[in-house]
């Protein structure tokens, strides 16, 4: 029945209400005196240096590439971790689960050894 | 034994393994044995191509809960990619000489690609399609724009990866109706619930998961099944815009000149042939496990597609002074002279073997034409077919194997492209329904011959330029000879390949 996805529905509606009317009671009560110095972005306390809207170091890339990759090995790494120590041992496949996860990560680790040497961690 | 079934990938792992060891083999030697890991990378095909030989002669299974197949048809892909990979590398040695970054990298990439395409021959679930097509995809970008200092190669590659980028999130979305309508991502499975749903009327299927959530929400079922009746085809229109890109069939083409001239003369040659086996190889997966309850439309809708690209492919071809823009725009042609053999094998085989033909002789004529084009413009330093003015008087002997070339292009006899086009447009014949294509196939045959003899025209009655030929680097010799031999062996002793063929698929 259409019925069944009445509470979805309600908890949508609920959650732009909730945002909408908090947002709203902090503007009516909040004192409104901007200046400058106070819309500036925040960044961590220290004065921005240039406008977010210039050219980056190709060398950021790099380094956000070879962490996403290793945020995803760490992604692949739980699941596995969990079902380990069932799919171990005699009975089941022994050794291998433990070998294919050293082979994964050989290659990956492969993949850092070669922007490595190739001297894309280089930073100048 | 539980992993037993590792054996059925060993053609694919030992081709990945090979790409690895070219990377750590670039990584250990010095510069001056730079070769060394490019060598390894020609050589290290025999490895997969003797584990896809030993499969081929085995029953045809699948394998990961059937989600990727192994049977006589994607051995002779496989065969094809290894053999086309194998002279793609020959081409690229004296074309990479100066590079001074990433020589070894830029066979690794090759080698990766390679993979992806072994893999999409034996696909036979959308995720694994996809994960292949994706692999195929990023490698080929970065080697189309791997000249990073030449504006023409980085405008290739932004062109190649924007389209190809959308054309794979369009198919994407296709995929994902496909996955709600059949409620599996297996392809057979897909079949096999829309078959237990009584007749092949795309209208009267039972969408699975669908059907139960629409209604259950209180829609009256005859609504629910024209609406999966409306969406089972634009799914399937959606993932022909996926594969419509990668064999660059029209009006999915727009990508394949701009990227053809810009990339690096080897990697136009590899782009020309490899896609396309591994794109025709899908193609006719899906359509011997989908045909006719899914697809009952689907040869008319190519047939049509076949006619634009035919047409397309071949006028567009006549104006090009570009030698390479030139190929592309005939290989586009030549995407749809192959796709009448997919329209054909829908109901008979003989499109099937058609195809495979096709696809050997294609090989060899293409690549040898672009070796040839590698030779001119190593001498000449340029890609114009002006360039190739007189080349009749300068190197006799290079003029008459292009002409060769051409004519098995144009398919002439007695060459291995007559042999193609014989037996797709004779398969078309033989289907009665699809006869007319035959005729659209013939005609374009025609037109082709024009801007094909056109370069023969300027080789032997153009004026010969100052220049001669003094450079003839070893690699792209032997390419040439190779497909050659290839071109004409097939066209003079057919006997043997088409017994081969219809051994085995």
């Amino acid at each position: 029945m259409a019925l069944e996805y009445g509470p979805v529905g309600l908890f949508v509606i609920g959650g732009f209400v909730f945002a909408i009317v908090a947002l709203g009671i902090a503007y009516l009560i909040r004192p409104a005196d901007t200046y400058d110095r106070k819309l500036i972005t925040y960044e961590c306390g220290i004065v921005p240096l240039t406008p977010a809207w210039h050219r980056f170091r190709i060398s950021y890339y790099i380094i956000a590439l070879l962490f996403l990759i290793f945020e995803v090995e760490a992604a692949f790494l739980f699941p596995w971790a969990v079902v380990l120590r069932d799919l171990s041992g005699p009975q089941a496949w022994g050794l291998l689960p433990l070998a294919e996860m050293g082979i994964f990560l050989g290659i990956l680790l492969l993949g850092l050894v070669y922007a490595w040497r190739k001297g894309d961690l280089q930073w100048n | 034994m539980p992993y037993s079934n590792l054996s059925v990938f060993a053609p694919e792992l030992s081709l990945c393994g090979l790409a690895i060891l070219v990377l750590v083999a670039d990584l250990i030697v010095p510069r001056a044995w730079r070769r060394l890991p490019a060598g390894l990378a020609a050589v290290g095909l025999v490895v997969p191509l003797y584990f896809v030989a030993r499969l081929w002669q085995k029953a045809p299974q699948s394998e990961f809960m059937g989600a990727y197949a192994i049977d006589g048809l994607s051995g002779a892909f496989k065969i094809l990619l290894l053999v086309t990979g194998f002279l793609v590398i020959l081409l690229s040695f004296d074309y990479l000489r100066k590079l001074q970054r990433g020589y070894g990298e830029y066979f690794a990439l090759l080698l990766f690609s390679l993979t992806g395409m072994m893999l999409l021959t034996g696909a036979a679930d959308l995720i694994v399609i996809y994960l292949a097509f994706e692999m195929i995809s990023l490698s080929c970008y970065v080697l189309t724009g791997y000249m990073k200092r030449d504006p023409r190669s980085n405008e290739a590659a932004l062109k190649y990866f924007l389209y190809g980028a959308a054309a794979s999130g369009v198919m994407l979305y296709g995929i994902s109706l496909l996955y709600g309508l059949g409620g599996s991502t297996r392809i057979i499975d897909i079949a096999a619930r829309f078959m237990a749903s009584g007749p092949a009327a795309a209208v009267a299927v039972q969408p699975a998961f669908l059907q139960s959530a629409l209604v259950q929400a209180g829609v009256p079922e005859l609504y629910v099944m024209r609406l999966a009746g409306l969406m089972m085809p634009l799914a399937v229109v959606l993932v022909t815009v996926g594969l419509g890109f990668k064999i660059a069939m029209v009006p999915f083409h727009a990508w394949a000149p701009d990227a053809y001239e810009g990339a690096p003369t080897p990697i136009t040659a590899f782009l020309s042939v490899a896609p396309k086996v591994a794109g025709f190889a899908l193609i006719l997966r899906l359509l011997l496990v989908w045909y006719p309850e899914l697809m009952g439309h689907w040869p008319a809708l190519l047939a049509s597609l076949a006619t634009i690209t035919m047409f397309g492919g071949n006028l567009w071809a006549i104006r090009q002074t570009n030698i390479k823009r030139m190929l592309a725009y005939s290989s586009i042609a030549h995407a749809g002279y192959l796709l009448i053999g997919v329209v054909v094998a829908a109901t008979n085989s003989m499109g099937l073997h058609g195809i495979i033909v096709y696809l050997v002789a294609y090989l060899f004529m293409n690549l040898g034409a672009f070796a040839i084009v590698l030779l001119v413009a190593r001498n000449m330093d340029g890609e114009e077919i002006s360039d190739f003015s007189g080349l009749y008087h300068t190197a006799p002997a290079l003029a008459a194997v292009m002409i060769i070339f051409l004519l098995s292009l144009t398919g002439i006899p007695p060459t291995a492209g007559f042999l193609g086009k014989l037996f797709i447009f004779g398969a078309a014949i033989g289907s009665g329904e699809w006869a007319w294509l035959a005729v659209v196939g013939i005609i374009n045959s025609a037109i082709s011959l024009y801007y094909y003899m056109n370069v023969a025209r300027v080789m032997y009655f153009g004026k010969p330029g100052e220049q001669v030929l003094t450079v003839c680097p070893a690699g792209v010799v032997v390419v040439a000879v190779v497909c050659l031999l290839g071109t004409l062996g097939l066209g003079l002793f057919p006997g043997l390949i088409i017994k081969l063929i219809q051994q085995c698929v």
